[in-house]
């Protein structure tokens, strides 16, 4: 009993510990942090088939050995401008729960920095404006060297529900346009 | 097995049973043999109140038991099997199968509605049992089990009910005899010695001495009237034998390891004491693989009947066929006595299913549906891997690289092709839950109509069967709506009042074509057109094919019918028809004579996870275009180039062929080619034509999903992986014709609004 | 000589055999008792003196039984020791010789048990 009690504990500790990291990426100048517990892989960009009919936030669809994956733009869907694709840019594959199995988004971002331990004491609770970004979206912001990285919960920013929703709704809307 | 498996087990048998029960019902009165039929629509009922028993669903047995009992009276002969009995025995079969989807924790949940539904079963059951059954006095176990049932599922009100199952109970034919069995609670052993036991030093009393030990002798006869008369009596021989009354725990076997010394030198009867018959017969159910069993080994498994025993009867059965005779090991062993009769059914039973099921297992193993689209994902991606082997070998140009790719590519396809059949089943199980719609319609509608069935044995896809349900039975449903005319109506055009509806299937060039066909009042060419002129559907002055013409049916809001019946005739139905197949990459074709009949015929891909493709490149993009819906491809000509940048449609053939640039369509940006190609793509009795850069070829590929985040997009249906690793993605034409024409609209509608 | 011819009374006989009632003396009994039989008109078996019996010598008596019963001749037997009424009993032979018989009670249960 005790042990399990320990054991436990431990497992706890890692998890807090796992929880505090975040992988940090550059988009059009900020930084971003995504906690790395649902970073899958990152892969160079390159060979993106671009799926016709589509809000601009779905970048297509890419061949993750054998699986079709979707991509998304972050920057179209914070509803910011693209960044154009340059030698540092790559696809961030991120693991979000799906309706019935987690699934696996790519999402582009203009450079991947580092893996980085932000304690939760050091986290501020988001402004309610100024960052331009839909309240949802963050988790707060991380102070790191006096600088702030902006921490997101991807599951809002991949929600499945929501995107097949913006991917469904838009079909409506292009075809009656 | 833990319990919860033992149970769901229960669940599946139950259903299957059930639907034996259902099809023996449907095909009684076209059976060959109304006994064997009647036999098995006996047997479900039986194996279900057994099973039901065991699991102690109290309520499932009471009910089971009632209908068991008139399906007896019907087996007696007493009672014929007439269609309104049918009738209420299918609808005790669905109640059946209802009571079984409502237990809950052994006990069966009833709403209001099943309460209603079993009283009226029970009132209806009634009449079919005896009149002035005694039931009085007699009182065995399963009856308490009955009302205890009762009592659990169904509250106060239930009077009528109960009494039925009193009057089922008393039927005399399975509980007489229940009853007179039950006196006897104790072995009966019934030995007869041969002369030369004394001799050679054994004791008939000492084996008396033996069995005490092992139990205790309750009654014995000793029979001495074989002694002879005294001068030719040999004192030193034995003449004597007993029946002994012996109640002990003992088995079969032990009992008979008592006389084991004398095994040769007597006659030995063990007979198991009634209480044993249940024993005996759960014991059956239990034996493992008893179809390849002899119905002998199977008593001797459940120890009804010993080794030893089962020699001498068999020892007995060949010497009587050899004597000409046609004996049967159940019937010795029941006239023997060894096993009582009902074990002797039950093994017999449990043979049968078991050769069933042996013979399922033959053809079929039960697999996890989910590991073989594993497999079978797994073998798509061989497939996209073998291709960039190939294409990879191609370009290095190395010819033994690129012969070793070409003999994988080969038995790649075969291992595809032997995986996906993996996936195939029949679809007759399908073709069979007809007849029980055509049934339940034709009824509703005051039709007599048959329902003919063929090519049972074809298979296709498991994801397609699946899917295919829905259209076939709204095809059917319309068949016996508008197809078949009302008797009245058949008898002045000289047909059988009895109408036809035919379901069949058939492998034809790569897809599978499934026919619903009736010999009806055929489609009214001139009708249809009139109404689709009215629809707005078509011009006035159109010149269209019977075909065309045909069509017009599937289209929205369309119904020929003068009456809207609840059956069909909403017009909603048709068209969904034709989308649901259409979503199956499939296509209707009709074939109708007026006065004589129509047939539909729906053409299917044999699977939905490879696709024969068509793929055509605009800009750096490449689609694949589901070939059975492309009709041709060529070259536009300079001309139709010109017109078809100016108006959006091109004259093909004398007709007008409207036209979707992909380009365009899909906003691609690059430099258009100097030479655009057409594609042209036929849905029922629209053509549209894709003018895309590339026509790249045939391809057959295997369908990758698009994943959750694309569920709700239209236009395309999915995507598959090129042997360069690049994605391709599938067009699904009709809904892109579809969006165009919608976008069409709403720019011409607009274009008006802006220059007034 | 085993089988004791011990009196005659109004002309039946009274005969004992003493020892083994077995399937080792039925040879030698048949043909005695037979003679018995075709002699006197009533015939008392004493089974006191039997110390061993089986079931040979079971149906011996039954054959006497019948064979005197055949001929008219009253039958009965007396003072069945032990290990002749466990026999009795265990083929539930006491009825059909419907004699009285002293039921060592103790003695047969715990043979019967044995």
């Amino acid at each position: 009993m005790n042990a399990l009690v320990q054991k436990k504990a431990q497992v706890e500790q890692v998890q807090v510990s796992e929880d505090d990291q975040y992988l940090t990426f550059s988009l059009a100048g900020e930084m971003f942090g995504v906690g790395i517990m649902s970073i899958k892989e990152i892969i160079e960009y390159g060979s993106i088939t671009s799926v016709p009919l589509m809000p601009g936030f779905v970048r297509g669809v890419i061949n993750l050995r054998g699986r079709v994956v979707p991509v998304i733009d972050l920057q179209a869907r914070f509803g910011r401008p693209s960044s154009p694709v340059e030698k540092r840019t790559c696809i961030v594959i991120v693991e979000v729960a799906g309706v019935e199995d987690a699934l696996d988004i790519g999402v582009v971002v203009d450079a991947v920095s580092e893996v980085m331990a932000i304690p939760a004491s050091d986290i501020e609770k988001a402004p309610s404006f100024g960052a331009k970004l839909r309240q949802d979206f963050l988790r707060g912001m991380g102070k790191v060297d006096g600088k702030f990285v902006i921490l997101l919960d991807i599951s809002q920013v991949l929600s499945v529900e929501e995107l097949s929703g913006l991917v469904g709704h838009l079909d409506e809307v292009q075809a009656a346009d | 097995m833990s319990l919860d498996d033992a149970f769901q087990a229960f669940v599946i048998e139950s259903s299957e049973l059930l639907q034996d029960m259902e099809d023996h019902l449907l095909a009684f009165s076209s059976a060959t043999s109304p006994e064997e039929s009647i036999n098995c629509i006996f047997r479900a009922a039986h194996t279900i109140k057994e099973t039901a028993g065991l699991f102690g669903i109290h309520g499932v047995v009471g009910f089971t038991h009632v209908v068991e009992s008139v399906l007896q009276r019907v087996r007696e002969g007493s009672l014929p099997m007439t269609d309104a009995l049918i009738s209420l025995i299918l609808e005790c079969k669905d109640y059946i199968s209802r009571q079984i989807g409502a237990i809950q924790d052994d006990v069966v949940i009833m709403d209001d509605g099943m309460i209603a539904t079993e009283k009226g079963l029970f009132d209806q059951l009634c009449r079919y049992m005896k009149p002035g059954d005694d039931t009085s006095g007699v009182c065995c176990s399963i009856e308490t089990e009955a009302s205890a049932g009762a009592e659990e599922s169904q509250p106060a009100g239930a009077q009528p009910a109960e009494k039925v199952r009193d009057a089922a109970l008393g039927n005399p034919t399975i509980e007489a005899k229940d009853d007179a069995q039950m006196e006897n609670e104790n072995w009966h052993i019934s030995v007869q010695f041969s002369e030369d036991v004394l001799r050679q030093g054994m004791d008939p009393a000492a084996f008396l001495r033996y069995l005490n030990t092992i139990g205790k002798i309750q009654h014995i006869v000793t029979h001495f009237e074989r002694i002879p008369k005294a001068d030719e009596m040999d004192p030193e021989s034995c003449y004597i034998g007993y029946e002994i009354n012996f109640k002990t725990e003992a088995d079969k076997s032990t009992i008979e390891g008592v006389f084991e010394f004398v095994r040769d030198d007597c006659q030995l009867r063990i007979i198991p004491p009634h209480a044993r018959a249940s024993d005996f017969i759960t014991a059956i159910q239990q034996v493992e693989s008893a179809g390849h069993l002899k119905l002998g080994e199977i008593l001797v498994q459940c120890g009804s009947l010993t080794s030893a025993e089962l020699k001498r009867l068999l020892g007995l059965q060949k010497k009587l066929n050899e004597g000409g005779e046609k004996a049967r090991l159940g019937e010795l062993v029941v006239q023997d006595q060894s096993a009582h009769p009902e074990v002797v059914q039950a093994a017999l039973h449990r043979q049968e299913q078991n050769k069933h099921t042996q013979v399922k297992t033959n053809q079929t193993l039960r697999v996890d549906a989910v590991k073989l689209d594993h497999l079978i994902n797994l073998v798509g991606e061989l497939v996209i891997a073998g291709a960039g082997i190939e294409s990879g070998a191609k370009e290095l140009g190395n010819s033994r690289l690129l012969e070793a790719s070409l003999t994988m590519a080969r038995l790649i396809e075969e291992v595809r092709d032997s995986s996906l059949r993996l996936r195939m089943v029949q679809i007759g199980e399908t073709f069979n839950r007809f007849q029980r719609v055509v049934r339940d319609i034709s009824k509703d509608l005051g039709k007599q109509i048959e329902l003919e069935i063929n090519g049972r044995e074809t298979e296709l896809d498991k994801s397609v069967i699946e899917k295919i349900g829905d259209p076939l039975t709204h095809l059917v449903r319309n068949a016996m709506d508008h197809g078949i005319e009302p008797p009245e109506v058949r008898r002045e055009r000289g047909k059988s009042e009895i109408g036809m509806v035919g379901l069949n299937a058939y492998h034809e060039s790569g897809s599978i074509v499934i026919e619903v066909s009736d010999d009806g009042g055929g489609l009214n060419q001139k009708r249809i057109f009139e109404k689709a002129v009215e629809k707005g559907l078509v011009a006035a002055d159109a010149v269209l094919t019977p075909q065309q013409i045909y069509q017009m049916i599937f289209e929205a809001g369309f119904s020929t019918a003068a009456t809207v019946s609840n059956i069909s005739g909403r017009g909603v139905g048709m068209d969904v028809v034709r989308r649901n197949i259409e979503s199956l990459r499939g296509s209707i074709e009709i074939d109708s004579e007026e006065g004589i009949g129509t047939k539909i015929k729906v053409r299917l891909p044999l699977t939905l996870a490879i696709i024969d493709g068509f793929m055509i490149g605009v800009d750096e993009s490449c689609y694949v275009l589901p070939l059975d819906v492309v009709e041709q491809c060529r070259e536009l000509s300079e001309l139709e180039q010109a017109q078809c940048r100016k108006n959006n449609y091109i004259n093909l053939d004398g007709a007008v062929l409207p036209l979707i640039r992909l380009r365009d369509f899909f906003e691609h940006h690059g430099p258009a080619p100097k030479r655009e190609n057409i594609v042209v793509v036929k849905h029922g009795a629209r053509k549209t034509g894709f003018v895309v850069d590339h026509l790249l070829g045939e391809l057959q590929t295997v369908i990758k999903p698009m994943g959750p985040i694309f569920g709700r997009m239209r236009g395309i249906s999915g995507s598959t992986i090129l042997g360069s690793g690049d994605v391709a993605l599938i067009l699904d034409t009709a809904s892109l014709v579809e969006r165009a024409v919608v976008k069409e609209s709403s720019v011409v509608t607009s274009r008006r609004l802006a220059c007034p | 000589m085993s089988l004791v011819l011990e009196a005659e009374v109004d002309g039946g006989c009274k005969i004992r055999p003493e020892g083994e009632l077995t399937i080792y003396r039925v040879a030698d009994y048949k043909p005695q008792l037979i003679q018995v039989l075709e002699s006197h008109p009533s015939i008392v078996v004493d089974l006191s003196r039997v110390t061993e019996f089986d079931t040979a010598g079971l149906q011996l008596l039954i054959l006497l039984k019948r064979e005197a019963k055949a001929r008219g001749i009253t039958s009965s037997f007396t003072g069945h020791s032990a290990e002749v009424t466990e026999l009795f009993q265990l083929f539930d032979m006491v009825p059909y010789f419907g004699d009285p018989l002293v039921m060592p009670q103790d003695d047969s249960s715990r043979r019967a048990s044995v």
